[in-house]
């Protein structure tokens, strides 16, 4: 079982007697650990997908699993807790302060403000911008509002971070950084998804797949088998 | 897909693989899918396409005919075919491109076309020679698109990525060069919306892409 499993998933848009396929017929499967990234131009489908994998969007035609349930009966519990949505662009709806935006999906989640703030400031720490806590979020530049929208994503623990263009708006310089970055999360365990409209997002990961005209293209299946770890039976012997 | 015709699509791989090593085979075999011919039309149709761009004399041109023959890219006709070519009488039967044939070729030219230094020259010539129809021109475009977002994802591999991590200008050199292959990459890529957008157009206007393959 995929942690993230997509099967024929189809998204029609419709304005007035226009309709626009944003996918079609897209199946994509993600193991945990996996830095995953589709390239796409504009208007390619690449968000749309982006979006219905996190939850946010439900296919018209076709299913989203993840960890093996369906996503449109269990989104509620889902998103925000075991799927994290990045935005790179902040909204200031979570606070002032960018630890209080940070803190936001923990507080969402009945945490005591105190304790959500200080796994906020650790997660500043895990992605390299301790000192971004105590600005407002509206003096961060490209590179530090991503890594940010990284933190609150991460705050919750999710096994699947899903992420939706990093390197926009992020100077050059700064963009291999925010990659490794990207690459070191999934190095722990938790499987990132990513769009890019650019060569540089495909460095390095995992699988690169392409879309256009909502159609995704290259290895939509991990190339391995999914290994089942080994667990200890009563006796101490491992087993699968 | 059956695992027979997997099996045959792998052996199609090797042995066109080998036949192709020879841009004149290769262009010779475009020739080919592009109108079934006679070893001496051929000749004539290599020069007036490829003169002075490719240099292949009349023996070169056999030559590569036996190579094409021989590991089953294309096949003598026998009697009258669909297109309407017949037997000679003296240069021997026409040559035409099997199945095989026309799926080596395209690949060859989604693979080869990234990197050859007068890709432009080559593409124009090559896709008029064996890729004639909206259908295989799209196919071609999805290979080219593959071709480059694998050689983008390359970029970064561990031995590469160290020396370019590394201080000085040895580090400075692989990362300016690395950003070079990576822009060069991303206007390939914006080609291939822009070639997308066109054949969809084409597409659109014609009532059916006349797709021999």
């Amino acid at each position: 079982m995929s942690l993230l499993s997509i099967e024929h998933a189809t998204k029609r848009y419709r304005r007035g007697r226009l309709e626009r396929v944003a996918i079609k017929d897209v199946t994509l499967e993600i193991e945990p650990g996996e830095l995953v990234a589709i390239w796409g131009a504009r208007r390619s489908g690449r968000t749309t997908l982006l979006r219905i994998a996190a939850g946010i969007e439900s296919p018209e035609e076709g299913t989203v699993k993840l960890e093996g349930q369906d996503l449109a009966r269990c989104r509620d519990r889902v998103l925000g807790r075991r799927i994290g949505y990045c935005q790179v662009c902040l909204s200031s709806a979570g606070g002032g302060l960018v630890v209080e935006h940070v803190a936001a999906g923990l507080l969402a989640q009945h945490a005591s403000p105190t304790h959500a703030r200080r796994r906020a400031q650790e997660m500043l720490v895990r992605v390299g911008a301790p000192e971004c806590g105590r600005l407002q979020c509206h003096e961060l530049d490209g590179a530090e509002a991503a890594v940010v929208g990284i933190a609150s994503a991460l705050i919750t623990a999710p096994a699947l971070l899903v992420i939706d263009e990093p390197t926009n708006g992020v100077d050059l310089l700064e963009r291999e950084p925010l990659l490794a970055l990207l690459r070191s999360i999934a190095n722990e365990g938790t499987a990132v998804l990513m769009s890019t409209g650019e060569a540089h997002g495909l460095a390095g990961v995992d699988r690169a797949l392409s879309i256009d005209n909502g159609e995704l293209r290259g290895d939509a299946r991990p190339p391995q088998a999914h290994v089942v770890p080994l667990r200890r039976t009563e006796s101490g012997a491992r087993r699968r | 897909m059956p695992s027979e015709q997997v099996f045959e699509e792998r052996d199609t791989d090797l042995a066109g693989a080998g036949a192709l090593r020879s841009q004149v085979a290769c262009a010779v075999l475009g020739l080919v899918i592009e109108k079934p011919s006679h070893g001496y039309e051929i000749g004539q149709r290599f020069d007036a396409r490829f003169g002075g761009f490719l240099s292949a004399g009349r023996s070169a041109i056999y030559a590569a005919l036996g190579t094409l023959v021989d590991a089953g890219l294309i096949e003598k006709m026998t009697g009258r075919s669909t297109t309407g070519v017949r037997r000679g009488a003296k240069a021997g039967a026409p040559y035409r491109a099997t199945a095989r044939g026309a799926r080596a070729y395209r690949r060859w030219l989604a693979e080869r076309v990234r990197n050859d230094p007068q890709r432009v020259e080559m593409l124009g010539r090559m896709t008029l020679a064996g890729v004639h129809s909206v259908g295989a021109a799209a196919q071609f475009i999805a290979g080219y698109e593959q071709e480059c977002v694998r050689e983008a994802q390359e970029l970064a591999r561990p031995g590469r990525s160290m020396v370019a991590n590394s201080a000085g200008i040895t580090g400075l050199v692989e990362r300016l060069l690395i950003e070079e292959r990576r822009r060069m990459i991303d206007a390939q890529l914006a080609w291939i919306t822009y070639a997308r957008a066109e054949i969809r157009a084409l597409g659109a206007g014609s009532a059916s892409g006349d797709d021999p393959q």
